[in-house]
């Protein structure tokens, strides 16, 4: 039977597979500055998130491959997600690879395949087209996160991310099996008609919480995230903002489709599951993210807890948690770029300072640097008005909406403990006095038009979230 | 259209200034100036042209703002908001000029930070959605963070942490509120279409109640108070006095009252204890203060707590006064507050025991000061007497509660008396010590600032109808909202008639009994 192939509802995916390979050329000839790579990936995924909002407005829906590959708003916001996401990462990594030509054409390389592989998984309408996803996407972060291979932290990170994520990947393939053993298909639509209400075979439930080990490891649910801080602080800063967001969005396009279309007759069994994840996450996020000194441990752990904010709209389960899910998604990945695009800005002559206590007094030396990182923090934080308020106040009310009450309390304190930390880091730039002057390095422009452009989306959405909240409520599925 | 301009006109000064900071300190306090008495005379439109035959909100302004959340820009004010978005206007221009030269560093972010809070404070006021209410209620918190945090005096992190953790605590709570409040309200937030009874009304109330409880501060959640009033700047101090406790009893008559009112009938045998040992409690510990700024922030617990009783007495002398008390407070320890910044900026100590005898050396700061500490103890002819006696009347009179608890807040007006005059003995009489000689006294800008709040001290004591008038009809409302019981077999339009003449026979029988005290006095 031959396929036909609609290239059309392919055209982002499509794109961002020409420009890898554009890069991949261009990376062969010596005779090119190199940096010219980093500009043609900002073009690329520019021009794929311009094809992506069009078809998003427009309402494309379409299956291809035989029903394995489904684009439909649902998946074109979240391409919209991932493309934002690699437009800002590439932005603030032009000045921060240095000028060492070596080390772009394959990073670029490997953000662009992660993109294609993100963009998979939140199109798959079928496990195993999830799975490679997936995949694609992890080994090329495991790759990115030891870039500095001369950095023996940022090896470790690389280590420590593959065989933990190796693990993660296992689970998630057992559970893909064990889910295929129970309803004799691996297509997302068919497996919700083969589950009828008796049948609840065990194993189907066994895999099932298999899926939420393996979405649990990708997307840092506690108790699966002991691999987050250490990655995140070993890995360069870059392809930390890199996975904290872009990634994590992915593991849960692909969380949101399978247990929202697959799963939604083992509702009953996964929602209290669920809830009690989002409890914890949020929980032991926030607390021990107080803790912390090193200001990229502290958002490896703020962006777990933010992981637990997330899942309270999959726990609410109805179409406006999704929709909050998506929305929130988005901002978080705005602003924890910006944040981490804050920290390379926050740069000395000798190297990055990593310590918030090396912050003190930057709000009178480097005042734009400083409200750059107290903008993304307050959103962060969830202050209004910026796009972090939005977000969690729409999460909060689709849980409200569903009966969690409780779900939301745990969150609304969490929402309390979280400005602790965050407001830290602000008192810690406004109100300290620095114990020696250091020599902070002047700012590279590529990074700031970065930082504005984060700066920009997260008041924008916070004060006129109509631009963002319409398009997500109108991509459920 | 008027009440936007109002509200936004400090944000566009927030903007300029930050455009306009290369022009150096003169110019930035300029700005700031201009914007703060621009604000003030702005407003004062909503004043002239307020009618005070209705008590429905007036200048409202609705515009659709995020339709996929059910929320609007719906923002209007009634007779008792307008009094607190006067008092914002007026106490903001008064602190600019007073922080004028206090200012060593960053004067830029002060401003700006003074301005936006002013924008904050004023929505506040007058967010008709419950959802713009919240933006405003916890953006207001970042400047006075930075206010409180930068130009504070030692433990200033300890005190803005503590102050932002308290109220976002409070406010968590509130946010749940507000999200089940939706859900009855056929999705939408427009606090003009609430309409109880509400399931779970009680916890709802509490919901809310803590948050404002927080932020009044009523005693037991009094704590972050001194720190946050000892630590800010003199500006910050009064902000705080004068109108960011008010955004807690505000609340309490905005939502708790008429949105709750079983809750409210119930949980009252647990809130007015709390409000009179608030009221004793806060004048004992401000007795043994042995700093001028701790006391003064220690009477705002007490002089807070007469608030609290009066909005429970549930009856229009009690929810007047209490309105009428919130502006007395905002003006007087305002005032209060002001006087101690500017007696530390010369002898940078606040210690009561560092002065004595200021009253030869400082003639026009002493009469000020007698002034305003007669006002904060309630001297008849003064404003704080009117409110006061009016909170204490209501709740005597007709007071939802046991009269026992009046008669202990009755006492909480004598410990005033006590403390307040003790601390003026001390520091204004006695012997004058070398140090303290060479203190010059007011200069011209210094009493620029502290005459408007005298005038105004005076003209609610001796002649409090316009302000009492313009809210009537709101207090009514108010009032009618909350005693729901004889509702039975009534037609609701009846009980409101009947309130406004109870009303009046009270209002008329009270302004001539305070008349005559005034004129005896």
């Amino acid at each position: 039977m031959p396929i036909e192939i609609n290239w059309q509802l392919l055209m982002p995916e499509l794109i961002i597979a020409l420009t890898l390979l554009i890069v991949l050329v261009f990376d062969l000839f010596d005779s090119i500055s190199k940096s010219i790579l980093g500009w043609m990936t900002i073009v690329g995924s520019g021009i794929a998130l311009w094809v992506s909002i069009q078809m998003h407005q427009a309402g494309t829906v379409g299956t291809q491959f035989n029903d394995m590959f489904k684009v439909d708003n649902f998946s074109l916001f979240f391409n919209i997600i991932f493309l934002v996401s690699t437009i800002l990462v590439a932005l603030i990594s032009l000045s921060y690879l240095g000028r060492d030509d070596r080390k772009q054409g394959p990073y670029y390389l490997l953000i662009l395949l992660a993109t294609l592989g993100m963009m998979l998984m939140a199109a798959g309408n079928e496990l195993i087209i999830v799975f490679l996803g997936l995949e694609l996407m992890s080994l090329s972060l495991y790759v990115l996160a030891g870039y500095f291979r001369d950095s023996p932290a940022s090896s470790e990170a690389g280590m420590k991310y593959l065989l933990l994520g190796a693990f993660a990947s296992a689970f998630f393939l057992y559970g893909i099996a064990l889910i295929y053993g129970g309803t004799g298909t691996t297509n997302v639509p068919a497996i919700a008609e083969a589950i009828i209400a008796p049948n609840k075979s065990p194993l189907l439930l066994a895999g099932m919480f298999l899926l939420i080990v393996g979405f649990g490891f990708k997307v840092a649910i506690v108790p699966f995230h002991q691999w987050a801080p250490d990655v995140y602080e070993g890995a360069p800063t870059t392809v930390a903002a890199f996975i904290s967001a872009g990634p994590k969005a992915a593991g849960f396009a692909a969380f949101l489709r399978i247990f929202m279309e697959a799963l939604p007759n083992l509702q009953v069994e996964w929602s209290g599951v669920i809830i009690v994840l989002a409890m914890l996450t949020m929980t032991v996020g926030n607390v021990i993210a107080i803790a912390q000194t090193s200001i990229k441990r502290m958002l490896a752990y703020s962006s777990i807890a933010h992981a637990g904010y997330i899942l309270i709209g999959l726990a609410a389960a109805n179409n406006d948690g999704i929709s909050s899910a998506m929305l929130y998604l988005l901002v978080y990945c705005v602003m924890n770029i910006g944040a981490f695009g804050a920290v390379i800005l926050a740069k000395t002559e000798d190297g990055e300072s990593l310590v918030i206590s090396d912050y003190a007094g930057l709000g009178l030396r480097k005042p734009l640097l400083a409200m750059f990182m107290t903008i993304m923090l307050l959103s962060l934080a969830g202050f209004p008005p910026t796009a972090g308020f939005v977000g969690k106040f729409y999460i909060f009310k689709s849980a409200v909406q569903a009966g969690h009450i409780w779900l939301v309390i745990v969150g609304a304190v969490n929402t309390a403990i979280s400005a602790f930390y965050y407001l830290r880091v602000v008192v810690t730039m406004y109100m300290r006095e620095p114990e020696e002057e250091l020599p902070f390095a002047s700012y590279p422009s590529t990074l700031v038009v970065g930082l504005v452009l984060a700066a920009i989306g997260v008041l924008l959405i916070g004060i006129l979230p109509s631009l963002m909240l319409a398009p997500a409520q109108n991509s459920v599925f | 259209m008027l009440l936007s301009i109002v509200i936004f006109l400090p944000l566009l000064g927030v903007i300029a200034i930050a455009l306009l900071r290369g022009l150096g300190a003169s110019a930035i306090k300029g700005i700031a100036l201009v914007i703060g008495l621009l604000t003030f005379i702005v407003s004062l439109g909503l004043y002239t042209g307020f009618d005070t035959t209705t008590a429905t909100f007036q200048n409202v302004t609705q515009q659709a703002w995020i339709p996929g959340l059910g929320t609007s820009y719906h923002i209007g004010i009634d007779g008792i908001s307008l009094w607190l978005v006067l008092l914002t206007t007026f106490l903001t221009p008064v602190c600019i000029l007073a922080a004028w030269n206090s200012v060593e560093k960053g004067l830029s972010g002060f401003m700006m930070s003074l301005l936006a809070l002013e924008t904050g404070m004023l929505g506040v006021f007058c967010a008709l959605d419950l959802f713009l209410f919240f933006v405003f209620w916890e953006s207001m918190l970042i400047p006075m963070y930075f206010l409180i945090g930068i130009w504070g005096g030692e433990r200033r992190i300890y005190a803005t942490v503590k102050f932002v953790l308290y109220t976002m605590a409070g406010s968590a709570l509130m946010l749940v509120g507000i999200l089940a409040l939706y859900f009855q309200n056929n999705n939408s937030f427009d606090l003009t279409t609430l309409s109880g009874p509400f399931e779970h009304s009680h916890l709802l109330f509490l919901a809310f109640f803590i948050a404002f409880a927080i932020k009044v501060p009523l005693f037991p959640f009094h704590t972050w108070l001194p720190d946050a009033h000892v630590e800010a700047p003199t500006v910050g101090s009064v902000i705080l006095a004068g109108v960011l406790l008010k955004m807690g009893t505000y609340g309490i008559i905005r939502f708790c009252l008429p949105l709750f009112p079983d809750a409210a009938t119930e949980f009252t045998p647990l809130i007015v204890p709390l409000a009179v040992i608030g009221i004793i409690y806060g004048a004992l510990v401000a007795m043994v203060q042995p700093d001028l700024k701790k006391l003064v922030a220690y009477s705002s617990v007490s002089h807070l707590g007469f608030v609290v009783l009066g909005l429970f007495s549930k009856n229009p002398a009690g929810i007047q006064g209490s309105v009428l008390q919130m502006i007395n407070h905002g003006l007087s320890t305002g005032a209060l507050f002001l006087l101690v910044g500017m007696i530390y900026e010369r002898r940078h100590s606040r210690m009561i025991v560092d002065f004595g005898g200021l009253a030869k050396g400082m003639p026009i700061f002493a009469t000020i000061f007698m002034i305003v500490t007669l006002s904060s103890i309630g001297l008849p002819g003064l404003n704080g007497f009117v409110g006061e006696y009016m909170i204490l009347f209501g709740s005597f009179v007709q007071g939802a509660f046991s009269k026992i608890y009046v008669v202990l807040a009755t006492a909480g007006v004598i410990l005033a008396a006590v403390y307040m005059l003790w601390m003026f003995q001390r520091v204004m009489f006695g012997t004058l010590d070398k140090t303290n000689e060479a203190l010059p006294d007011l200069n011209a800008r210094e009493i620029v600032v502290m005459l408007p709040i005298l005038l105004f001290i005076v003209w609610i004591g001796v002649y409090p109808k316009p302000f009492l008038s313009k809210m009537e009809k709101s207090v009514g409302l108010v009032v009618t909202q909350v005693q729901t019981e004889p509702a039975v077999g009534r037609a609701g339009e009846q009980i409101l008639q009947d309130t406004e003449l109870a009303l009046h026979g009270t209002q008329r029988a009270q302004n001539e009994k305070i008349e005559k005290e005034a004129e005896t006095k």
